[in-house]
């Protein structure tokens, strides 16, 4: 478990750099997520948080710089590949199976992680059953660990949206990653649905040994449950630290929190 | 009475024979949407494969039941077919991936004559009886006749249905198909590699293609290298019929329009006073078609199953 060895890097990004065109959209971003630890990417829209998250998940190549997670640099690894190495993520735009249930879409998340093939499928032997038995049953767990196990049969679309967000972290946490990155996870959701969004993501890191990547506009979402919060402000970072620190941090007290917290 | 009731009977099981190989249009549709036009040369690749060993089994005097004869047949097709729909994804339709929809579509129809001719090549232009070694048993119900061929052909039918929605619904790789079709960057994103699926796609739709392909040739008595324009056109009807990337659909409008179809060869003639005959039947068919799609374009059952994300 990566939970075991604390303070260890897990994921170091080292002098990222990213151009569309002759727009920087990321520069020379450096950060490192610590096992085990809740991590912020806070900052204003257009700041660079979801360009770096589809970085770090292999959906964009880096203009410059580099990734390492775990043992291996990202550089060059395709998404699939990524989230085999244990990186798994949720959307900021909701991006579920819509006409699969809410089961089937969190099976669909195990794929990776189990190897039924054709003739499997045809001749259903008990392996292949075995299998199949399996990936239920862990899904069904998971669908419960996220608290939406009642709607297990409800086709992703029918879902609330609250439980929709929840799907998704939940097909995430299928894929057996060390490494969870929600991409704005409480948006839409009521102050309850918060609430309980917190818990359940500080109890992936304390139960599960999970390390975090949230990004969340929601600053007092992100300052009481992180242990570590990075600032982007025009795709450059403009503090790091505590959120202590970064709460009192003059630069981001200018560029993004303002008179909110202040 | 008893003519309605053989027309259902026979309209159900030509029916049976069309979904076979719309599942097999709509597959594909569901997940690239593309028309693989040509999937009914798929079957006549299916009926000419078993045709050719069927034949050089009974020209050398096999002792086995005719039964066992044509299943061998089969199990010779099966195979054949699979590579053929395998190897027509990956070197006809794979390339186009990303290219303007029609690229591929009009590939499709040159894939379709090319195998036509590869055919005609290799059996000849003319047509290529089935051996009668088939049990020829005729059974009443409702005053109706119907044979053994078409009860064989019914049963495999519902069995071979069933395996494929179980398959599709149950499996890992079903989910991985049905997960493809709606989100092909989301599917990848899970680890589910889209090439695979696609691959499995062509294979799966291929080996139903040659049953029906098998099917087609015993319940007509012949087959011939240019069988698989009007029946894929017909299959593809179906599909749209019952709303092309629906499964269910596929299944529904084959069984629909093979009904129709009988019905209006049956009573077409009584209809008119004879000025059309039964060989109107498929004007029939497909004026059936067109109504329904003038009032649900999406097909019977509608909104498709593979939306896109």
């Amino acid at each position: 478990m990566p939970g075991t060895e604390s303070m260890a890097a897990l994921l170091r990004v080292e002098k990222i750099s990213k151009r569309f065109g002759g727009i920087a959209a990321l520069n020379d971003v450096s950060l490192v997520i610590e096992s085990g630890e809740i991590h912020g990417l806070i900052g204003p829209n257009g700041a660079g948080k979801t360009t770096l998250f589809n970085i770090i998940t292999g959906l964009y190549t880096p203009t410059h710089g580099n990734l390492d997670f775990k043992c291996c640099s990202l550089l060059g690894m395709k998404p699939h590949q990524v989230l085999k190495l244990g990186i798994a993520r949720t959307f900021q735009n909701i991006r579920l199976f819509a006409n699969m249930t809410a089961l089937e879409n969190v099976m669909v998340g195990r794929h990776a992680r189990s190897h039924a093939g054709m003739l499997g499928a045809v001749i259903r032997n008990a392996a292949t059953r075995a299998e199949e038995a399996a990936i239920q049953r862990r899904s069904r767990e998971l669908l419960e660990l996220v608290g939406i196990d009642r709607h297990r049969h409800a086709l992703a679309k029918h879902l609330s949206y609250g439980d929709q967000r929840r799907l998704e972290i939940a097909r995430a946490l299928a894929t057996d990653p060390a490494l969870l990155a929600l991409d704005e996870p409480a948006a839409g959701m009521n102050p309850t649905e918060r609430e309980t969004l917190k818990d359940l993501i500080v109890s992936l890191r304390d139960r599960l040994g999970l390390s975090l990547l949230v990004i969340e506009h929601d600053v007092k979402f992100i300052m009481a449950m992180c242990d570590h919060i990075s600032v982007l402000n025009f795709g450059e970072k403009i503090a790091d630290g505590t959120p202590q620190q970064v709460r009192n941090s003059p630069a981001v007290i200018e560029a993004y929190l303002g008179a909110e917290v202040a | 009475m008893d003519i309605f009731v053989q027309q259902i009977i026979n309209g159900l099981v030509l029916g049976s024979v069309y979904a076979l190989v719309a599942l097999g249009y709509t597959m594909v549709y569901g997940i690239l949407e593309l028309i693989n036009f040509a999937h009914g040369e798929v079957t006549m690749i299916g009926a000419m494969v078993s045709l050719t060993v069927i034949s050089a089994l009974v020209g050398v005097g096999v002792d086995l039941p005719g039964v066992v004869i044509v299943l061998l047949g089969l199990l010779a097709a099966i195979p054949v077919c699979m590579g053929v729909g395998f190897t027509i994804e990956r070197l006809a339709y794979r390339p186009l991936r990303n290219a303007p929809r029609l690229a591929p579509l009009i590939t499709a129809i040159g894939v379709s004559i090319v195998l036509q001719n590869i055919a005609m090549l290799i059996w000849g232009r003319q047509y290529i009886s089935f051996p009668p070694i088939l049990p020829q048993g005729r059974h009443q119900i409702l005053g109706a006749t119907i044979t053994d061929v078409q009860i064989a052909i019914l049963v495999a039918s519902v069995v071979l249905m069933l395996g494929l929605t179980l398959m599709v619904k149950k499996s890992r790789l079903g989910r991985a198909m049905r997960a493809t079709a709606q989100s092909p960057q989301i599917a990848g994103l899970m680890g589910v590699n889209a090439n695979t699926v696609i691959s499995l796609t062509f294979i799966l739709g291929s080996a139903l293609a040659a049953v029906a392909g098998v099917m087609v040739s015993a319940y007509y008595g012949l087959a011939h290298y240019y069988m698989g324009f009007l029946l894929g056109l017909k299959a593809f009807s179906a599909a749209v019929l019952g709303g092309i990337g629906n499964l269910a659909g596929a299944v529904l409008g084959g069984l629909l329009l093979g009904v129709i179809e009988s019905l209006g060869a049956g009573y077409i003639g009584g209809l008119t006073g004879g000025v059309l005959g039964s060989n109107y039947q498929d004007v029939f068919a497909f004026f059936i078609l067109i109504l329904v799609l003038m009032f649900r374009p999406s097909g019977l059952l509608g909104e498709r199953v593979g939306e896109r994300a």
